[in-house]
């Protein structure tokens, strides 16, 4: 086990250094900041000004060299349009993007567990139907949407929730909604598929065979195993609710580092979207890390080498 | 056998129908959907009040015919949608191929590149891919294609491991057959239902993604009639004319769900793990 966990934080460490890698050469490409900073009056000087100021105008491969020399010490450069470092820029957004992604999965575990197991136990009836389609209908409902619907629905004909926006807890109910439902259409169908194939074994028979009630053989004896391949899947999209987080927080003009991700890539402001992907792609590793050493702890008969 | 499945049969005879509306959308769509007719702006559908037969779905902001819009934008899903699962297909089915029996550093090379695909959230990768490149119909498909092909690789590569370990590999290289034609002519055939069943499940996957980067701009150019661009260019409208988000919306929902009825079928047929 020991072996395990260096093994894989050193291949951790491998990942976020390439992340690093590709998210600086991608956006070098996006395209010249300096024309944007540059009043359109400027003359040629006042863009090679700008470069040189921004280090735009030394060849790449230096650039990098002072980019990472720069990270280590926790300095991701100054964002172009606010002019402040980027880092703080997107840790002061974090807590909104963190918030928003765990009502989200709050909501989504209990629905999609909740209607995956009236669906298992009620099998084929109208109970199972109605869940069995809502699930297929979350799988294929793209999250902009239903974003989008949401609004228009209980946003502007109802008016009961506000459309976008942050501040009282009406305001996270929709984006969580929108960015849940995906994820609980998931967990309910596996749930579903678990449970029925937990039930079929013969601990079950034995434990319906000794007298035990209906509730106390699902809760004690079927549930516990059905829940480990909910767990992991539960674990693995944890993190891609992070990435639909970008989409619903743009559209909900909710102030995490989604939005703040698709305003800086609109601005080319580079600090800053450098910054928000590795951000999030390093929130995304150590959740996978940590969510691959739980599932040791979790499931004794998993063993690593 | 298709037939057996309700759910199949259903996504098959839609998908059919879909793919005949992008063959025949000049033929099946009323108005031109670039056309732009500003006496008629946001005309409501046929069967609300003020409603015109001439607009069945209503019209846009610009008086652009919103059925119109929404068959032509069937193109571009399922050719995005099909390019991309046929190239990303392609391109991790070969390097699983590679990395499977070639082993050693080919192998350690393709897998360190597999696990940082792995390491972004695919939504990410893909915005920043866009970002960079900049929105166009080939961009995107390269761009989908790109962040697509992981899944393929690793369980090509998989596969191919316990493959070549069966005795008639043995056989076909006692016999001297060369490793390229092993590879072709003995491996590839096994992995291949594999391939079928990821390629159909990611379908869906890749048609809710173009339409969600087209959506933030970062998809296809707002000139092509698109789903997602539809879904995009009204947005300040959408409160005053409900049909505007509604149509390409439902659009998108029944193509994924075609998409993945037909899917989760192959996947019962051919592969019960996956």
């Amino acid at each position: 086990m020991g072996r395990y966990v260096v093994r894989r934080s050193l291949q951790a460490v491998f990942v976020i250094l390439a992340v690093l890698v590709v998210t600086f050469i991608l956006l070098r490409a996006i395209g010249d900041p300096a024309r944007l900073l540059v009043s359109p009056e400027g003359s040629r000087e006042n863009l090679a000004q700008i470069r040189h100021a921004l280090g735009l105008d030394v060849p790449l491969h230096v650039q990098f060299v002072r980019f990472i020399a720069e990270v280590v010490k926790g300095d991701f450069g100054n964002s172009f349009t606010f002019g402040r470092p980027a880092l703080g820029l997107v840790l002061e957004r974090m807590p909104a993007t963190l918030l928003l992604t765990l009502v989200a999965l709050g909501l989504a575990v209990p629905t999609g567990m909740f209607l995956g197991t009236v669906s298992a136990v009620r099998r084929n009836s109208v109970y199972d139907n109605l869940a069995t389609t809502l699930a297929v209908l979350g799988r294929a409902v793209p999250n902009f949407w239903l974003s989008i619907m949401l609004i228009v629905v209980f946003g502007a004909y109802l008016k009961w929730l506000p459309p976008s926006g942050f501040g009282t807890w009406r305001h996270i109910v929709l984006p969580a909604v929108a960015l849940s439902a995906g994820l609980a259409a998931m967990v309910a169908r596996l749930t579903r598929s678990s449970l029925l194939e937990v039930m079929g074994h013969d601990f079950v028979r034995t434990a319906k065979a000794k007298g035990l009630t209906e509730t106390r053989v699902l809760n004690r004896h079927v549930m516990r195993n059905a829940l480990i391949p909910i767990a992991t899947v539960v674990g693995l999209q944890a993190g891609h609710l992070l990435g639909g987080a970008i989409i619903t927080e743009t559209i909900f003009a909710w102030p995490g580092v989604g939005r703040l991700l698709t305003q800086s890539i609109y601005a080319y402001d580079y600090p800053v979207v450098q910054t928000s992907v590795f951000i999030i792609s390093v929130t995304f590793v150590f959740l996978n890390l940590a969510i691959d050493l739980l599932y040791a702890l979790i499931d004794p008969r998993i063993r690593y080498e | 056998m298709l037939l057996r499945s309700r759910t199949a049969t259903v996504g098959a005879i839609i998908l059919v129908c879909l793919a005949a509306t992008a063959a025949f959308a000049p033929l099946l769509a009323p108005h031109d959907p670039a056309k732009q007719d500003l006496r008629a702006r946001l005309a409501p559908p046929m069967w609300v009040a003020k409603g015109t037969p001439a607009h069945a779905l209503g019209t846009d902001q610009l008086g652009r015919d919103v059925l119109s819009r929404v068959i032509y934008g069937t193109r571009i899903s399922l050719l995005v949608g099909v390019s991309v699962v046929l190239l990303a297909g392609t391109l991790g089915t070969i390097l699983g191929l590679l990395a499977g029996f070639l082993g050693g550093k080919v192998d350690t090379v393709l897998m360190r590149i597999v696990d940082v695909f792995l390491a972004f959230p695919f939504l990410l990768l893909a915005i920043v891919f866009m970002a960079m490149l900049g929105a166009s119909l080939g961009n995107i498909i390269l761009v989908l294609a790109i962040t697509g092909w992981v899944e393929y690789a690793r369980v090509v590569r998989a596969q191919v491991l316990s493959v070549r370990e069966l005795e008639y590999i043995t056989a076909a290289k006692a016999l001297g057959a060369r490793s390229l034609v092993i590879m072709l002519k003995h491996v590839l055939p096994n992995v291949f239902a594999s391939v079928i069943v990821i390629a159909s499940l990611q379908l869906g996957t890749v048609i809710i993604a173009e339409a969600s980067l087209t959506f933030l701009g970062l998809g296809i150019p707002p000139s092509i009639p698109t789903w997602g661009s539809m879904l995009a260019s009204g947005r300040e409208y959408f409160v005053l004319a409900w049909w505007l988000p509604t149509f390409p919306g439902l659009a998108i929902v029944l193509t994924v769900l075609a998409v993945n009825f037909l899917g989760d079928w192959l996947r019962d047929v051919f592969d019960p793990t996956l």
